[in-house]
């Protein structure tokens, strides 16, 4: 269980991260819902600005990204656009299907055991590697060899 | 050798990793793998109220490229191709709240982003800045570290970076 799902089916106080996320979300949506009714006018964004008695830059950036929109702004959006109001419904998304397909097949998904040795040999990639510089021997009796010597 | 097993080298290496989605039922249409410092800013535990709310925000906006959103693609849009273009270097734009953040990274293959570095927005100053010069330096060398002579994937139209339901505004 995901830390937010468990967060859901608690009855504590919502987080601060929870909110954050779903604030953001819902914001990406609803811009998301604006920006695919435009594309679907086929208006070019100066006529949209006309319509909306705005300039052309203002109505680019909004168009760009979900700034802080007001339902004030969103409802002249849509008007302006293609005569159309919000139809407000819900969705549940801790409710829905979990996801069964997280990446490409291609892909690993979790770290291996320690690979320390895991990068290729430059040399297969076409590199020139400098040699490295072989390990100088101990200038001390290694222990080893003193209990030997002993 | 590809670039995809230099993906899954960094992986096993624990390097990068794969983001999963916070809502399980938010489907997997792109990825984003992203580096490990990355990856500990998103999932947390934060030190503030402020970092908490600053980063679950990020967190949405990453989930919405992976769920395969629609994606606009442009100076003030969710995210754009920085100069020059022909390097491969990406970032995605967070803006809300302030203070504003961007993550840089780059396309390995259409419809998958490696998210490598970010920073604040305000401390990067104009376009052109040496603060932004030196965010795309890293970036860069961040993206060499982890996948050696592979170049970002570069391409002529927005589908040779996102496939399906990305547009220039």
């Amino acid at each position: 269980m995901t830390p937010f799902e468990s967060e859901i089916k608690s009855s504590g106080p919502l987080s601060l991260g929870l909110l954050a996320y779903f604030r953001e979300r819902q914001r990406n949506r609803v811009h998301e819902l604006v920006l695919l009714e435009f594309i679907k006018s086929g208006m070019t964004k100066t006529q949209l600005a006309h319509r909306m008695g705005r300039s052309l830059s203002r109505v680019t950036k909004w168009l760009a990204a979900p700034g802080n929109w007001e339902l004030d702004t969103v409802s002249d959006f849509l008007l302006a656009i293609g005569s159309a109001e919000i139809e407000p419904s819900l969705s549940y998304p801790f409710e829905r299907a979990k996801r069964n397909y997280d990446q490409p097949e291609w892909l690993l998904s979790r770290p291996s055991p320690k690979q320390e040795d895991a990068r290729p040999d430059p040399s297969e990639l076409g590199l020139i590697t400098p040699e490295r510089p072989k390990k100088s021997s101990p200038s001390h009796p290694d222990l080893a060899d003193q209990l030997r010597a002993a | 050798m590809s670039i995809r097993d230099e993906v899954n080298r960094c992986i096993g290496t624990g390097e990068l990793l794969v983001l999963r989605p916070a809502l399980p039922s938010t489907p997997a249409n792109r990825t984003i793998v992203v580096s490990a410092e990355l990856h500990a800013q998103l999932i947390g535990p934060w030190g503030s109220a402020k970092d908490t709310i600053r980063w679950n925000r990020v967190r949405a906006d990453l989930d919405w490229f992976i769920g395969g959103h629609l994606i606009v693609v442009s100076d003030d849009g969710y995210m754009k191709s920085l100069e020059p273009e022909s390097e491969g270097i990406w970032e995605i734009a967070c803006r809300n709240p302030k203070p504003s953040i961007r993550v840089f990274g780059g396309f390995t293959e259409t419809n998958v982003f490696s998210a490598l570095t970010w920073r604040y927005r305000k401390p990067l100053g104009a376009k052109g800045s040496p603060e932004w010069a030196e965010a795309i330096r890293e970036c860069k060398a961040e993206w060499k570290k982890h996948f050696l002579v592979y170049p970002p994937h570069t391409g002529l139209d927005i589908k040779e970076y996102i496939q399906d339901d990305a547009i220039r505004i």
